[in-house]
């Protein structure tokens, strides 16, 4: 072909050869430019309307007209072949440019910022690339990024790739017959988005996912998801993942990189111009600190050895365990039948508070330490084997406070529309929050400037903001409780609160009925019906369904209203689940037996859920933030003591066994469902808790009655 | 005349693994070595002192064998080659 026209063009020379057809360097003739040409492939184009369809989406990619995607110039047909004139490129692609060990991190921003930018401008003309991977995307020696074959891919998915499609498909069966059948695709998959691979159509935040694979891959010089087959890696894509970017690399770039890749389109950026945003932002900052690294900087984080850390996969359930010595972290299937622990991190640190945040593609742990070294807010993105260390505490009153902060009680995420809000409640009783997922947190001021403030009292735990409440109907109203101030809501965001406790009784003031000054030990809501609330009250359980306003009494027939904790059934608005203690003097559970108590007509009357819990000599006290639910159907209620035992129950609270014991005094117990569950969960293990019969119960316990007697929180 | 700061195993990772941190600038009061040190070893202020720039409760600074507490806080005068202990109290691990 070399020396022949093709149309105005000659052809001069071959400069590669690809899945799609033989490109060659080609002089225009009448412009007297050079340009590249490729020629499809007849197997490429199979019929009519393949050639069809690939012309009018080389028509419209030829519309596109931005400095970091390849031109094209023309289409055309000759003697039965089509052929694309583009934009003639002296570079390389980047694959080729990425090393073993990945390009240093100034370049893979450098080039995300360009791909991003491509991708922003092509959809929205409504392009999508469906191809992008690091082989399409050319960078020229003055670093400039090109990215080639915008929206080509289209026909020839169905074309070629539909053969391998129909095969993964029926991947169980047919493993083998994927590796020889998909041949030059094999290439491919490795960038394709769950989404793609199920045979959902795929939108432009399948390119966005494309975009995480090749970031990933040019920081760390690997792919995220590897097989040794096409069924391997299709299986790691939709299921695992992807393995912490190694340790140079900024947070802030796996941060992105773990959001491009969410499993689900819904949880990824949702434009290319953010992902462009974010890179940038990293860039600026990069700059920033090259310019101060003179300085000397302390630990940015801290790594656990010694600890097996967790491989955590798609759809596992994890309990996070914070206890007064430390964090530890479970893990289980949905099946939820067994549990490896590990731990614990933060030897020896107290941890009041953990969060799991998955929004926005995030797989983010959360935990207060508490030390006499001081209270941190820490963050791990890779499930624990890494936690941030802030240099400065990043929970801090401000100077004109005249107080120091003392313990983190609660950490809670914003609404899911507010992706970088959250709140964490803290000790001495305020509210702060941040808008940047964590990075940065400030005093609500509209709650600590209330005229109340100043005659709010510690309870025994000390004068703390332990509960956050959002409304998921209005998401400028909010609730916190205070012990002993009370419930507080505010309409408007946070800048004015009102308490709000008519009708909650106290016993430990001469005003029987005050305004505030309540020990609320925690409140809970439904978001199906927000408007109402529970509460348990340092003696007393109340509902209230009118946001507050008035409290009824709703203690009827437990064997006391006294307790901590209080938790919502995951979907049944009329169910709550508590954990009745004697009494303010002797906080233990009563009779000496360990009792969970459910009402399911919103506290018309409770029953007690004792099947595989000890009913014997179990004198224990579970605390305000140490029981909890995952969201599977039939719900997992789990909770933890003061003894260090963890006890579970995978049918809603009918049976119940004992998960761990040992432990230090357990003092939250958060579960979280890693990405998202499959909707069929009814399957797995229904309604069976899997049975310890209450001897082997008793002998752990016996066991872990062995240890030391533990002081008082 | 140098001081010398001598550092907890806990905080050490702030000062490169060191057990001793020495100022060289012959500060006169411990305020000013305290921001000396600060200043070698980032991170490790808010790790000693709160929002309000107190020691924390449950850890203790000796000059010499002299609790801080006692002899003027951070306004405490330092001797010519000073050995400071920065050591947490025996009041800490209550739970």
């Amino acid at each position: 072909m070399l020396g022949e026209l093709l149309g105005h063009y000659r052809i001069v020379s071959k400069v590669g050869e690809g899945g799609m057809g033989v490109v060659y360097r080609a002089r225009d003739e009448v412009l007297q430019r050079d340009i590249a040409i490729k020629v499809l492939s007849s197997r490429t184009v199979a019929d009519k309307s393949a050639k069809e369809f690939l012309l009018d989406e080389a028509r419209a990619a030829s519309a596109l007209s931005h400095p970091n995607i390849c031109t094209i110039h023309q289409v055309g047909e000759t003697a039965g072949e089509l052929y694309i004139v583009m934009e003639l490129i002296e570079g390389e692609p980047l694959s080729k440019c990425i090393a073993k060990g990945g390009l240093p991190v100034e370049s893979v921003l450098r080039y995300g910022v360009q791909i991003a930018g491509a991708l922003a401008h092509s959809h929205g003309r409504n392009i999508v690339h469906r191809d992008l991977k690091s082989s399409n995307v050319m960078v020229t020696p003055e670093g400039l990024v090109k990215v080639l074959d915008f929206g080509l891919a289209r026909r020839l998915r169905t074309g070629i790739l539909g053969e391998s499609a129909r095969t993964i498909d029926s991947l169980g069966t047919a493993s083998e017959t994927i590796v020889e059948s998909t041949g030059g695709l094999t290439g491919t998959i490795p960038y394709m988005a769950p989404e793609a691979l199920r045979g959902e159509e795929a939108d432009h935040r399948s390119d966005l996912w494309a975009l995480g694979v090749v970031l990933y891959e040019a920081a760390s010089g690997q792919l995220p998801f590897r097989g040794r087959t096409a069924f391997e890696t299709s299986s790691a894509i939709m299921h695992e993942l992807a393995p912490p970017l190694p340790s140079w690399i900024p947070g802030g770039v796996w941060a992105i990189v773990q959001r491009c890749l969410a499993k689900e389109p819904q949880q990824r950026y949702q434009r290319a111009s953010e992902v462009q945003a974010a890179l940038e932002a990293i860039q600026s900052a990069s700059v920033v600190g090259a310019a101060a690294s003179g300085e000397q900087k302390g630990p940015l984080t801290i790594v656990h050895r010694g600890i097996r850390h967790l491989a955590v996969r798609e759809e596992d359930v994890l309990l996070l365990v914070g206890t007064m010595k430390g964090a530890f972290l479970l893990r289980s299937r949905p099946e939820r039948s067994h549990w490896e622990t590990t731990g614990p991190y933060f030897h020896g640190q107290a941890i009041y508070s953990m969060a799991y945040d998955g929004r926005a593609g995030r797989r983010r742990l959360w935990a207060s330490t508490s030390t006499f070294w001081g209270t941190l807010l820490r963050s791990s993105d890779d499930f624990g084997k890494t936690w941030t260390n802030p240099q400065e505490a990043n929970v801090r009153f401000p100077a004109d406070c005249g107080m120091s902060l003392k313990n983190i009680w609660q950490i809670c995420l914003g609404p899911p529309n507010e992706p970088e809000t959250m709140y964490c409640g803290v000790e001495p009783a305020a509210l702060f929050a941040s808008h940047d997922a964590g990075e940065t947190w400030s005093l609500v001021r509209g709650l600590f400037d209330h005229a109340h403030r100043p005659r709010w009292v510690p309870g025994n735990g000390g004068l703390c903001l332990h509960t956050i409440l959002l409304d998921p109907a209005k998401s400028e109203r909010m609730y916190v409780a205070i012990s002993s101030g009370g419930v507080y809501r505010t309409e408007d965001g946070g800048h004015t609160w009102e308490a709000r406790n008519r009708g909650i009784r106290v016993s430990f003031q001469p005003d029987r009925y005050p305004e505030f000054g309540q020990c609320v030990h925690k409140i809970v809501l439904h978001p199906a019906r927000p408007e109402r609330l529970f509460l348990q009250h340092h003696w007393g359980l109340y509902r209230s369904d009118d946001r507050g306003d008035s409290w009824q009494n709703i203690s009827n027939g437990v064997p006391s209203d006294f307790g901590f904790a209080m938790m919502m059934h995951p979907r049944d608005p009329e169910c709550v689940y508590i954990l009745p203690i004697e009494s303010d003097e002797f906080r233990c559970t009563p009779d000496g037996k360990l009792r969970v108590y459910r009402t399911r007509n919103a506290g018309g009357s409770w029953e007690p859920l004792t099947r595989g819990l000890p009913q014997k000599r179990a004198y224990e006290t579970v605390l305000r933030d140490a029981m909890t639910t995952d969201s599977l159907d039939p719900a997992g209620i789990y909770f933890g003591t003061r003894s260090g035992e963890l006890f579970g129950s995978t049918d809603e609270g009918k049976n119940w066994k004992m998960i761990s014991s040992g432990l230090p005094p357990v003092v939250c117990v958060r579960a979280v469902t890693v990405g998202e569950p499959r909707a069929a969960r009814k399957k797995i293990g229904q309604g069976q808790a899997v049975r310890t019969g209450s001897a082997s119960v008793q002998e752990k316990r016996s066991a872990a009655r062995n240890k030391a007697k533990r002081g008082k929180r | 005349m140098a001081i010398t700061f001598y550092i907890p195993g806990p905080l050490r990772a702030y000062s490169g693994g060191s057990q001793r941190v020495e100022i060289r600038s012959s500060p006169a009061t411990l305020r000013d070595a305290f921001e000396a040190l600060c200043k070698e070893c980032p991170g490790i202020r808010d790790r000693l002192v709160n929002e309000e720039g107190q020691l924390r409760e449950h850890v203790n600074i000796f000059v010499g064998t002299e609790n801080i507490r006692f002899t003027g806080d951070f306004s405490t005068p330092l001797p010519p080659g000073a050995e400071i202990s920065i050591l947490p109290a025996v009041s800490g691990g209550w739970h």
